[in-house]
């Protein structure tokens, strides 16, 4: 059986990029609107959300700076670069070439 | 509140008890309790109550082992190698499926003519792949793809470029240019008949104000020898070499799997890899930080170090200097690894 965790750990740096695309943000905010814009039908655990943002970060797709909430502890947003907005472009055109050439492969339109 | 603070806190204390105490970890430390609490404070706002909204929330983590990894070299808790791998042959499969979808593309609009550059309706520069073993120049267009045989040496040398190498499952070297601009100045590309492979821009290069991107993808595990010169620009070199020299003046570099390793910067960062088949791994800097990453399967290392001002930290022995110079042997030694600069910072870590 298809493992869809599998599946769609590949898109989790994708999905991270395009979330800040429209702004930034911090871990558990991009959670919980990935959850509410699938109907939960897709949830980051946060050690993978983390692992993504270390990565991105690394590779300078996504910049981080810290909030200055007065109370309780300060938030770490995310801001894409330039290069991450770039990054995104590219995943999401490979996505929509690629999106085609498996629903032939699997014969999604036929059944 | 406040119990549920010190609960949350003690919870995320446990989970970096065998965390070595790095500026990153307590970063991530911070960063996931001020989550954790958010999330905590939801629930219990949805009307879960203290103690089922604290599981709810403490459940949402996920296995922790490779991201305290990241930021904790020392940091090994399964002993398992590479846990990752399942995550990496997803991301290979990927690059696969695209890699397919290019070459299909690609196939699709190779001109008929053997040898022949040829400019398409986008400006590319499409050069025959069965021009194997003979020459072919490119120097119309600004954008360039290639297909070379028989390549033995690649051999860069241009202005300000990001370039990246990465290994695909053909036979043969793609070359992929893409301009940035207008007054961005299109390399030539000529593969000469002992196998050289030069790409190199016009000399005298003036200012190009452009610059652009350099994409090589070389057969997998092909081991080819490089010699890449650039003066801004990333360099990635994601692939097998046998022996590499790099030489930048403010680009950063990366560099993995090579034979022997040469790479001279002057204000760059270099982030170099070595596994058990590398030999040895040089590194001049004035400025930029190095990061040096060993594998596990290499059996020992002499690290060989000067700096005159900048930190060097050693994560297999603990050392850490502040200036001077020195060399430290560990296990067999069979690794040479030799690291000079004047001010930079200087990393030995694991390669995870």
């Amino acid at each position: 059986m298809l493992n869809t965790s599998d599946l769609m750990r590949g898109f989790v740096d994708t999905i991270v990029l395009g979330r800040l695309k429209n702004g930034d943000s911090y871990g558990y905010e991009i959670g919980k609107n990935v959850k509410a814009l699938t109907d939960g039908g897709f949830e980051m655990k946060e050690a993978t959300l983390y692992t993504s943002f270390r990565r991105l970060e690394e590779a300078g797709m996504i910049r981080s700076y810290w909030g200055s909430e007065n109370t309780g502890a300060r938030r770490r947003y995310y801001s894409i670069t330039a290069s991450g907005r770039t990054l995104f472009e590219e995943n999401r055109e490979d996505w929509l070439r690629e999106r085609g050439v498996i629903d032939t492969l699997l014969e999604v339109n036929e059944v | 509140m406040n119990s549920a603070n010190e609960r949350l806190k003690r919870y995320v204390d446990g989970i970096f008890a065998s965390v070595p105490d790095t500026k990153k970890a307590g970063e991530l430390k911070e960063e996931m309790l001020s989550n954790l609490t958010e999330k905590y404070n939801d629930y219990v706002a949805s009307g879960l109550s203290e103690d089922a909204a604290y599981a709810a929330a403490v459940a949402d983590l996920g296995d922790t082992d490779e991201l305290l990894s990241s930021v904790a070299p020392g940091y090994k808790k399964t002993p398992e190698k590479k846990k990752n791998k399942s995550v990496l042959r997803w991301v290979a499969l990927g690059v696969v499926l695209i890699a397919l979808g290019a070459v299909i593309a690609y196939f699709a609009s190779r001109p008929d003519g053997p040898g022949e550059g040829v400019v398409d309706n986008y400006g590319t520069v499409v050069v025959d792949g069965n021009n194997a073993g003979s020459s072919a120049e490119v120097v119309r267009g600004r954008d360039i793809d290639a297909s070379f045989d028989g390549v033995t040496d690649v051999i860069i040398s241009v202005e300000s470029y990001g370039i990246e190498i990465k290994e695909h499952d053909y036979s043969y070297v793609r070359v992929l240019f893409t301009a940035k601009s207008e007054n961005t100045v299109t390399p030539f590309v000529t593969l000469e008949e002992n196998g050289q492979l030069e790409i190199k821009t016009p000399a005298p290069v003036l200012t190009t104000g452009g610059g652009g991107k350099l994409v090589i993808y070389v057969p997998e595990d092909s081991a080819l020898s490089y010699d890449i010169s650039t003066a801004s620009g990333s360099i990635d070199l994601d692939a097998e070499g046998s022996d590499v020299r790099i030489s930048t003046v403010s680009g950063s570099v990366t560099a993995s799997e090579a034979g022997t390793l040469k790479i001279e910067t002057t204000s760059g960062s270099v982030r170099a890899q070595a596994d058990e088949f590398t030999t040895s791994v040089s590194v001049e800097s004035v400025s930029g930080s190095i990061k040096i990453e060993i594998d596990d399967e290499v059996p020992g290392y002499v690290f060989d170090y000067s700096t005159v001002s900048g930190s060097v930290r050693d994560y297999y022995t603990g050392e850490k200097h502040s200036g001077g110079s020195g060399v430290d042997k560990v296990g067999n030694g069979s690794l040479d690894i030799r690291v000079t600069t004047t001010s930079g910072s200087i990393e030995l870590r694991d390669w995870d």
